[in-house]
């Protein structure tokens, strides 16, 4: 039975995760805003309010994805946390080029401009993309913890 | 047609705490969606606290919730079977089972939640 993490030393943190399947709908930001809410300590209002607005947009960029497709797959967001805490929106989309991420990370491309602004907000922001979807990792360092 | 929003959770070495919060906020973002009446919407709190509280002992796993028509689903998969929910939920079992119908299964081990929004 599992009552609580367990660990060696008692600064430690083990590395632990949730991940949480929604559907493809506007709700789902609402969701995922408010459990990361209810998850992070954030050091300040400032830093919860650009973390959310960063997740926001790529959430919803996400969610626009699996419409394009006409996708009925779930959406999902990854809280990972322990040595290092990030939260990871995964979508079952198409997929970026590679020349077009590198245009996104500039902030040139319009369908990209979404994700541009959510980097300009989360520091450390990363975008794995291939064929089958994209994953977005939004670090938490500096900004939060989870706990 | 009202349609049925699903969202599910896996948990990996996560402690109780987290768990009931991030569920708990779900819950609590997708029932505002369906126009339910703010005194439900807050009273649900109790029970589902006192649900996490029960089980946690049994290690949450995952959460499975379902939301739509009327009504709310919640399966908790567990790391271990409950066998006897009266006792598992003690005295509290009343008050939850006010809000919820509420069984158990063995296999896979999980504890179901199911109530009315209406």
């Amino acid at each position: 039975m599992t009552e609580a993490r367990t660990g060696g030393l008692a600064d430690s943190r083990l590395d632990s995760r949730f991940r949480i399947e929604l559907p493809a709908q506007v709700v789902s930001i609402a969701v995922g805003r408010s459990v990361i809410r209810r998850v992070v300590t954030f050091v300040d209002e400032d830093a919860q309010s650009s973390f959310l607005v960063a997740f926001t947009e790529v959430m919803a960029n996400a969610i626009d994805e699996h419409r394009r497709i006409g996708s009925d797959d779930a959406v999902g967001i990854e809280v990972c946390f322990g040595s290092d805490d990030v939260v990871k929106i995964i979508d079952r989309g198409e997929g970026f080029q590679p020349d077009d991420i590198e245009m996104i990370h500039d902030g040139v491309t319009e369908r990209g401009r979404g994700l541009a602004l959510a980097r300009a907000f989360v520091a450390g922001l990363t975008i794995a993309s291939g064929p089958t979807g994209t994953t977005a990792s939004l670090p938490l360092a500096g900004c939060g913890i989870v706990r | 047609m009202k349609t049925t929003t699903s969202v599910r959770f896996a948990f990996e070495q996560c402690d109780p705490s987290l768990i009931s919060r991030a569920v708990m906020a779900a819950v609590d973002q997708v029932v505002a969606e369906e126009d339910v009446d703010i005194a439900l919407l807050e009273a649900l709190d109790y029970p589902l606290g006192e649900t996490f509280e029960a089980i946690r002992s049994y290690g949450i796993e995952n959460v499975d919730i379902e939301i739509g028509g009327g009504s709310i689903r919640l399966v908790f998969g567990l790391a271990a079977p409950v066998t006897d929910v009266r006792r598992v939920f003690g005295e509290n079992f009343d008050v939850v089972s006010s809000f919820f119908e509420v069984t158990a299964r063995s296999e896979p081990a999980c504890v179901e939640l199911t109530g009315s929004l209406v």
